[in-house]
């Protein structure tokens, strides 16, 4: 693993009216590591994905693609550039089939519209929708429309992906090849996730940012992060945590 | 491969309506074909940012009178040709699509909303024309003072030339909409999931513009053709619902979103429409609205994307009926093999 880093995040902060969703969180993405984003619900992890892809505009920050700042581009340049996210509910656009679904994904970094069409196949393959391809967006399983949430994402052929809870609903066998594939995908890009699942966090991350009300409360190793107090506290209620009682 | 099928039909229907244009047949029908072909070019027109991008727009008549009035306007006035006045009208109809179509777009104004502003641009037109009565003759109308028949004026003795005209303007919209192919994909992945189709790198607002400009640079020009044709318009008739409407029901009828979606619906609903309109509508005036409405009502639901749609659900359907003979054909061969 290479120590360059490519997308650095400093000091953003986003205020929804009242509700501090995150509160000058800072970190650094190094070039083909897995990084996940942990942290109870509501922590702000979703947002923090919205806030790097511009779906959200920050406050205050600025986050840095390869040295460059991307604060306040579009969604769509921001993926032109090369940082594609999925999201946490699959959203495969439901009137067209599957590989028109990819298709569409294809396009926008493709120079014709059959050299796009060239590479569905192989991407449906590699997401194992083959043999749905002409089914309708709408007509596909949980697991299924994960993996067109992803197929989509790869068509973009990001440099960094970020995976918005991808084993969500997923049964263990299926976590484990998506966890395979996953790793696969690392040897050719950078790859951020969300996640909720321990067992895939521990399994395949190189490094762990827990979030909480916001806040980031703690980064290291998985085994660092599961002895740290206060990612402990943060999960199960200060009570049961040994430090900041009353 | 499939995209040269819609080529070869397009050319085929093309050169068949062309003959026909030689042929001696009673004016009325001739009539009934040139509105057919005009509906069919605006509702193509109306497809671009209505049924590819799913921006419902009844109001897009505000942008047919903008062609219209700009093109009469300005040949009554200066005396300047048509032609020149009915791009100059496409302009104008852009310009006035940018003044609702950007802020809806930018402030992400969809369903609805959308299409209830719309037809509120429809009323500002309609009653800006109204009221400017010294430049459009207000609720009375306008009529186009007829010289002689020139290609120049755009004016003509018989129906034939409008008909050629109106057949190369259908032509040339079904082969752009075919030819925006990229963009067609960008359009309907929009309609389905704005934010989806951002995340994959598709620029919402340029497309979503993109499609604005041409859908009402299309309808203005349109209109232009439609005061030529008809010599006399008013604000009502060329700015009201009734011209909205039928470019909507032509393309959502035949299937919205597809190429030959608004010629199939126009071929269909304006010779209907004419036909019941001069058969029973002395005595019997609004017919065809009432079959109009029971076509839209049956049209929504059993086909919900069109008349188009037809071949793909009988296949479908049959494809499933063979899916079932083999399941069958399997749960018997399995009790086989458990005796």
């Amino acid at each position: 693993m290479s120590n360059n880093i490519i997308l650095q995040v400093k000091n953003i902060s986003k205020r929804f009216g009242g509700l501090q969703a995150t509160q000058d969180v800072s970190f650094d993405v190094k070039e083909n590591e897995i990084l996940s984003i942990i942290g109870p619900n509501g922590a702000g992890k979703s947002t923090l994905f919205n806030l790097i892809t511009n779906f959200y505009t920050v406050d205050t920050g600025s986050v840095l693609f390869r040295g460059e700042e991307i604060v306040g581009l579009t969604p769509d340049q921001v993926c032109i550039k090369g940082i594609t996210r999925t999201f946490q509910i699959a959203r495969p656009f439901p009137g067209l089939s599957i590989s028109d679904n990819i298709l569409v994904a294809l396009l926008p970094k493709s120079a014709t519209v059959a050299a796009a069409r060239d590479q569905v196949d192989e991407i449906l393959k590699q997401v194992n929708l083959d043999k749905k391809a002409n089914h309708m967006g709408s007509q596909l399983t949980t697991l299924e429309r994960k993996r067109l949430e992803l197929g989509k994402a790869l068509a973009t052929n990001p440099q960094i992906l970020m995976l918005d809870e991808v084993m969500t609903g997923l049964k263990p066998k299926e976590m484990d090849e998506m966890m395979d594939l996953i790793r696969e995908l690392q040897k050719s890009m950078t790859i951020v996730i969300v996640e909720h699942v321990m067992r895939v966090i521990m399994a395949i991350s190189e490094r762990v940012i827990v979030l909480d009300h916001g806040k980031k409360i703690a980064e290291g190793t998985p085994q660092e992060i599961t002895s740290n107090p206060e990612v402990v506290s943060a999960y199960l209620g200060r009570g049961t945590g040994n430090a900041g009682d009353k | 491969m499939k995209l040269n099928k819609y080529l070869i039909i397009s050319i085929i229907l093309t050169l068949v309506l062309a003959i026909v244009g030689f042929v001696p047949i009673p004016v009325h029908i001739k009539h009934i074909l040139i509105l057919t072909l005009f509906y069919a070019y605006m509702g193509t027109a109306w497809n671009i940012m209505c049924g590819y991008a799913g921006r419902l727009s009844l109001g897009h008549s505000a942008f047919v009178a903008i062609g219209a009035y700009t093109t009469l306007i300005l040949f009554r006035q200066i005396g300047l040709s048509p032609w020149l006045g009915m791009i100059l009208g496409g302009v104008l109809a852009v310009g006035a699509m940018m003044l609702i179509a950007y802020p809806c777009f930018r402030f992400g104004l969809v369903g609805p909303y959308f299409t209830l502003a719309s037809i509120a641009v429809m009323e500002i037109v309609q009653n800006l024309l109204t009221s400017m009565r010294g430049l459009t003759g207000g609720s009375l109308g306008l009529s186009l003072p007829y010289k002689a028949t020139s290609l120049a004026a755009f004016q003509f003795d018989g129906k034939e030339p409008y008909y050629f005209i109106i057949l190369l303007f259908w032509l040339i919209a079904v082969i752009l909409v075919w030819k925006m192919e990229r963009t067609r994909y960008y359009l309907e992945a929009i309609r389905e999931d704005q934010d989806a189709a951002a995340a994959l790198g598709i620029s919402v607002n340029k497309n979503l513009i993109k499609a604005a400009i041409i859908s009402a640079f299309m309808v203005g020009i349109g209109g232009a053709f439609y005061v030529q044709y008809f010599r006399y318009i008013d604000p009502a008739s060329i700015g009201g619902f009734s011209i909205a409407l039928n470019l909507a029901l032509v393309a959502i009828i035949g299937g919205s979103g597809t190429i030959f979606g608004p010629t199939i619906g126009a071929a269909i609903l304006i010779p209907l429409s004419e036909i019941l309109r001069s058969s029973v509508g002395s005595h019997l005036p609004g017919l065809h609205l009432l079959v109009y409405g029971i076509l839209l009502i049956i049209t929504i639901i059993y086909l919900p994307r069109g008349v188009i749609s037809i071949p793909g659900l009988i296949k479908a359907r049959k494809e499933h009926k063979a899916n079932l003979a083999m399941i069958d054909s399997g749960a018997a061969g399995g009790s086989g093999i458990n005796e």
